[in-house]
């Protein structure tokens, strides 16, 4: 089961980012959906965040919204030029307009005039100047910001042309007021978007070539001007220079780097010559190339060649080579995503490449055929050895790339981590015979060590180690283990927990019951328990390790043994088996009735059962009720019946969870009907009938609803049907609902109520209290 | 019965002639319309449709060749997409608004189309408060441009698990847009399978006849439209619970293989223009291999991808015209998609309005 490969927070690409000279950052991030299958080549432990934007990603859109590069290089600079220390979280909500905790509701112009420099040692010339700046750039904003109604059509200006021609003059103003350089370059800055944002196009360019263009040292602001700049002579038509500036822009500015890159979108000849003419270097022509090479929708084949002729054995070279390894992961074995690994293994066991066609065989040929070419030409370089024992894997050729990794010898760091990975992958595609208890030890100790997991909990979201993980579950499938492959399968005791079946627990109790297990099968347990020690720990004492697994899965089975009301002896007694602290104490008595059901609302009743006892008391209940058939015990039993449900206030004792989307867990109220059932065929006068009815009636209607979600289309979506507790918040469905329980007789025991048993207090109180009884009465 | 007594009470001569001829004519008429009627399978013969075309891009900007192409066409009604509709960050979005610039735009009867993304609905968003988001942004376009559409169309090209969401913002939309015809876009597998894939709640409906083939496929023809393909979507004297319009493909494309799979769609590509390229080589007829790297039409392809453009001609357009008349309908309009420059140079000039003519002849 793939996991997105990692959550991350949005950022605006520079070209939309306001003011201030701010990297606007949205608080509420996307996060990348795209899915890296079996991703065994993680650039992000190769190479340097930096790269970040090159990297490999099956969503198109996710590098453009991946959070900014350097988010803090902006407020860096303001603290350099403040030269004392300003209280930073006013100064972030003031630059970046993010969430702070204690600020969230002061206006940002606010925080500029009477926070920011609260007590600071900040020189009063500096402070103002920098308030006056800050207040005008606030302003800015208006002129510069992307409008945030995005169904707002013809409002995507909020300054009128007057009002932003007298801003514009009013920083003309400042600008040439300034004296500190650090403010004159930021209402530059300034300056030089408000043009832009006011279709001055010509004017901005000539500003920029006049004012930034001579500046000798360029800082962190005269970048993002470039930014704008090569933007504005793509506008302008000056395709090259506009481009090469971009190229600059990614070279010297990391916290432009994201924006440089995606605005670097070369799409014709003309545009790409006229650019690689005004590069002064190799390195320049090279960067080209490798922005190119690293754009969604390129093969970067040829562009590595060119960045090989130019530079040679350079990095950018091998994140090129990184990516196109990521490609043909996720785009190939994607399919055993989705599919079992069986279908993997019988194309490794007929000799044949993982790949999906031939095209992708020929071009995975030619990136080997490249790496190799590398590999013998940098032979201390060992990123060539990965790629290319990974690329003969792909092929299919496990031996050969097997020879390739072991001949690398001892690799260090990320390297080791990829190395180890690949060599376990192919021991376990290639090896016939089933693993021998020492191979198992050998290979948990190698799971912990190269997952980099020391708490052995398989739930980071690497998911390069679910290949090796499915490749371990296939070889136990096959062996007929299929509790270690579910375990490998990454099956967790809590699904177990939420809709357990007595086979199953029953399966894993024999499995855990073994004696001498090997490591692996203790690290599958650790993993399928969520135990949070670390593993050398959990290993030291494996006895009391197991022990713990056990009693959590006799746990369950003591709540499935009670579903049955005939086994509630053998559930009392297993609970009584258990640590003491596997016990807990009830806040509800569940022998009580409520005419309305509230889940949540705890009556604190002064009973004071343990979950233990109360099971105790709930066998004997059940068995005077047998013996005697009592109506008062058959409606007790009822009762309890009915609030342990899903539905029920005292869920807890036979639920684990309760889900607000789906009936999980136990919810059949039927058990509780029939106890209801019985308490009115021996009830001796009417009241405690009509009790027993009303309950009826109520376990009843949650019959119905479970068989309704269950047969509820699931397109209706957006309808309140599909939120069980709103079906009775709207008069529409609630009627809906009603007439159709009515069609299909759900309202058999309010009919016997109505008939039977009008003349009782009950009755007269149940009508009072409940709108459905009341309802129906009405019709 | 007298008839007489319609042409006044004095039974002079004069009005008499007048009967007769009347009577005369009469009798000639019905003999044709009978006649015409057991020819076309019991249709009378009709007029026929208005010739229309969509205008898709996101800038009204008519080119004097188009100008000129709608003039001679007599074209009155042109279906512009106002916006497109899609998810971004799970929230629908408008995307691509249109502008029109200039004055021309005033002398149609301009149609406001939406495109809603199919993953739109699929991302569950509210149907109902959708169609009242794109209803109110319609308003806004129509008031900067101080426009009054009577009708509108929806083009969305839903699936099982969202034709509910789809139909309940079709709902909404009709009545928020009360006393204005409502149109949809019905793909052929719609049509055929009326029952399965449900028919909108619309006034009327549009039939796109084109992009039927199996696009994803390296295989595949011709993806635009292939009459063989559509053949079998058809079958004679089928209805329809809506009344139909029709819509044909004028544009061409070139598409893009990379590695077995659909790479790009390059628009407004073709053929002649791969010709000329000294980084293809040909493979076929329509089909083309990049020998090695190259820029074409904003795409930079790779060694090894390969191409094949695809586009109507004239006689496969009026081939599916003879195929359309299988259709139990009455066709009002016939669309064309979509206006640009290669509507009107790459047809012959009267081709519209003889497809128009041919429609309706048996």
């Amino acid at each position: 089961m793939p996991f997105p490969k990692t959550f991350r927070s949005v950022w605006l690409s520079a070209s939309l980012l306001l003011s201030l000279g701010v990297q606007s950052l949205n608080a509420c991030g996307a996060f990348d959906d795209s899915i890296h299958y079996f991703n065994l080549f993680v650039p992000e432990w190769l190479f340097g965040e930096e790269y970040q934007p090159t990297f490999y990603t099956s969503s198109a859109y996710y590098n453009i919204w991946a959070k900014a590069d350097y988010p803090d290089a902006n407020l860096q600079s303001w603290q350099h030029f403040f030269e004392k220390p300003v209280k930073e979280d006013p100064l972030r909500k003031v630059l970046y307009d993010s969430w702070i905790e204690g600020y969230h509701n002061v206006g940002r112009d606010v925080l500029v005039k009477s926070v920011l420099f609260d007590g600071s040692m900040v020189s009063i010339p500096r402070q103002e100047a920098a308030k006056q700046y800050l207040l005008l750039a606030l302003e800015m904003e208006a002129l510069s910001n992307r409008p945030t109604d995005t169904w707002g059509y013809g409002r995507q200006e909020e300054l009128t042309p007057e009002a932003a021609a007298n801003l514009t003059e009013r920083l003309k103003k400042a600008m040439e007021r300034e004296k500190f350089p650090f403010l004159k370059n930021r209402y530059a800055f300034q300056l030089l978007k408000a043009y832009r944002y006011t279709g001055q196009t010509q004017e901005a360019i000539q500003f920029y070539n006049k004012y930034f263009a001579p500046l000798e040292q360029k800082d962190l602001i005269s970048y993002w001007a470039m930014d704008h700049y090569a933007g504005l002579l793509l506008q302008a038509g000056e395709t090259g220079k506009g481009y090469y500036h971009f190229l600059k822009v990614f070279e010297q500015a990391p916290s432009r780097r994201h924006s440089a890159y995606h605005s670097f979108n070369i799409a014709n000849s003309q545009d790409w010559t006229s650019t690689y003419k005004q590069c002064q270097t190799n390195q320049d022509k090279a960067l080209m190339h490798f922005i190119r090479g690293t754009k969604q929708d390129v093969l970067g084949l040829e562009d590595m060649r060119s960045i090989f002729g130019l530079l040679g054995n350079h990095e950018w070279l091998r994140i090129v080579m990184s990516r196109e390894i990521n490609k043909l992961e996720s785009n190939n074995l994607k399919f055993y995503g989705q599919q079992p690994i069986a279908e993997l293994m019988k194309r490794v066991e007929n000799g044949q490449s993982l790949l999906k066609n031939e095209d992708y065989e020929d071009y995975a040929g030619q990136l080997l055929r490249f790496s190799t070419t590398a590999y013998y030409n940098n032979r201390d370089d060992h990123f060539w050895a990965l790629a290319k024992g990974y690329l003969e894997l792909m092929l299919g050729r496990l031996s050969t790339a097997r020879i390739t990794l072991e001949q690398a010898g001892e690799l260090e760091g990320p390297q080791a981590r990829i190395q180890g990975e690949l060599l376990l992958a192919i021991q376990l595609m290639q090896q016939v015979e089933p693993l021998s208890t020492v191979q198992e030890n050998t290979i948990a100790i190698q799971l912990v060590e190269l997952f980099a997991d020391p708490m052995a909990n398989w739930s980071t979201q690497q998911n390069n180690q679910e290949f090796i993980l499915e490749l371990l579950a296939h070889r136990k499938r096959l062996a007929g283990d299929h509790i270690m492959a579910r375990l490998l399968a990454r099956e967790v005791i809590s699904s177990n927990k939420t809709n357990p079946d007595m086979e199953g627990i029953d399966s894993l109790l024999t499995f855990i019951n073994q004696p001498d297990p090997s490591e692996l099968e203790l690290l599958a347990l650790k993993h399928f328990t969520g135990n949070e020690a670390t593993w050398s720990s959990f290993v030291q004492d494996p006895d009391a390790a197991i022990r713990r697994v056990r009693y959590d899965v006799l746990d369950i089975k003591g709540r499935l043994l009670m579903r049955d009301p005939q086994t509630l002896g053998a559930a009392a007694a297993l609970f009584d088996s258990l640590p003491a602290e596997y016990d807990f104490p009830l806040e509800e008595n569940p022998f009580n009735m409520s005419i309305n059901d509230c889940v949540h609302c705890k009556a604190y009743t002064s009973a004071s059962f343990t979950r233990n006892r109360f099971v105790r008391k709930l066998a004997e209940v059940y068995q005077i009720a047998q013996e005697t058939n009592s109506p008062t015990d058959y409606y007790l039993l009822g009762n309890a019946y009915y609030n342990m449900t899903y539905f029920g206030p005292a869920y807890e004792i036979m639920n684990f969870f309760r889900s607000g989307v789906s009936y999980d867990g136990f919810y059949d109220c039927r058990v509780a009907l029939g106890f209801y059932d019985k308490a009115m065929k021996y009830a001796q006068e009417p009241e405690m009938a009509a009790q027993a009815c009303f309950m009826a009636a109520k376990a009843q209607q949650k019959v119905f609803y479970v068989k309704a979600m269950a047969d509820l289309d699931q397109a209706n979506y957006w309808s309140n049907k599909f939120i069980m507790d709103d079906w009775s918040n709207s008069e529409t469905t609630f009627s809906q609902v009603q007439s159709q329980m009515q069609a299909q007789g759900y309202l058999s025991y309010f009919k016997r109520l109505k008939e039977q048993y009008p003349q009782t207090r009950f009755f007269q109180r149940a009508i009072r209290e409940c709108n459905y009884l009341n309802y129906y009465v009405s019709q | 019965m007298s008839t007489a007594g319609h042409f006044g009470k004095t039974c002079n001569p004069s009005a008499f002639l007048h009967y007769a001829i009347a009577m005369s004519v009469f009798r000639t008429l019905l003999i044709v319309i009978l006649t015409g009627s057991l020819l076309t399978g019991c249709k009378p013969d009709r007029t026929p449709p208005a010739v229309s075309c969509y205008y898709w891009k996101s800038t009204f900007d008519l080119s004097p060749a188009e100008t000129e192409w709608l003039k001679r066409q007599r074209v009155q009604r042109i279906y512009v997409k106002y916006l497109d509709v899609d998810i971004e960050n799970g929230q629908a979005v408008p995307k691509a608004p249109i502008r029109f610039k200039g004055e021309a735009y005033q002398a149609y009867e301009i149609v406001p189309c939406v495109f809603i993304t199919n993953r739109t609905f699929q991302a569950q968003v509210n149907p109902d408060a959708l169609a009242e988001q794109v209803w109110n942004y319609l308003g806004e376009i129509n008031t900067t441009y101080h426009l009054s559409p009577t009708t509108y169309q929806l083009d969305c090209d839903w699936s099982p698990s969202t034709q509910a969401a789809y139909f309940r913002f079709l709902k909404r939309f009709r009545q928020l847009a009360e006393g204005k015809t409502l149109t949809a876009t019905i793909r052929l597998h719609q049509l055929q399978y009326p029952k399965q894939t449900g028919v909108p709640p619309v006034d009327r409906g549009v039939l796109m006849y084109y992009n039927m083939g199996d696009i994803q496929s390296v295989e595949e023809p011709n993806s635009i439209l292939n009459t063989n393909t559509a053949a079998t979507y058809l079958t004679k004297n089928m209805q329809y619970d809506l009344p139909l319009d029709y819509a044909l493909p004028t544009f061409s494309w070139v598409l893009a293989y990379r590695l077995g799979e659909l790479h790009a769609i390059i628009n407004q590509s073709s053929c002649s223009q791969l010709d000329t390229m000294t980084a293809v080589e040909a493979l076929g007829p329509n089909r083309y291999r990049m020998q090695q790297n190259a820029y074409f039409g904003n795409h930079y392809l790779n060694q090894g991808d390969q191409l094949r453009c695809e586009a109507p001609t004239t006689a496969d357009l009026e081939t599916a015209t003879d195929q359309l008349k299988l259709i139990d309908n009455n066709c009002e309009h016939l669309l064309f998609y979509h206006l640009d420059e290669n509507l009107s140079n790459a047809f012959p000039e009267n081709l519209p309005q003889r497809l128009a003519k041919r429609l309706v002849t048996p």
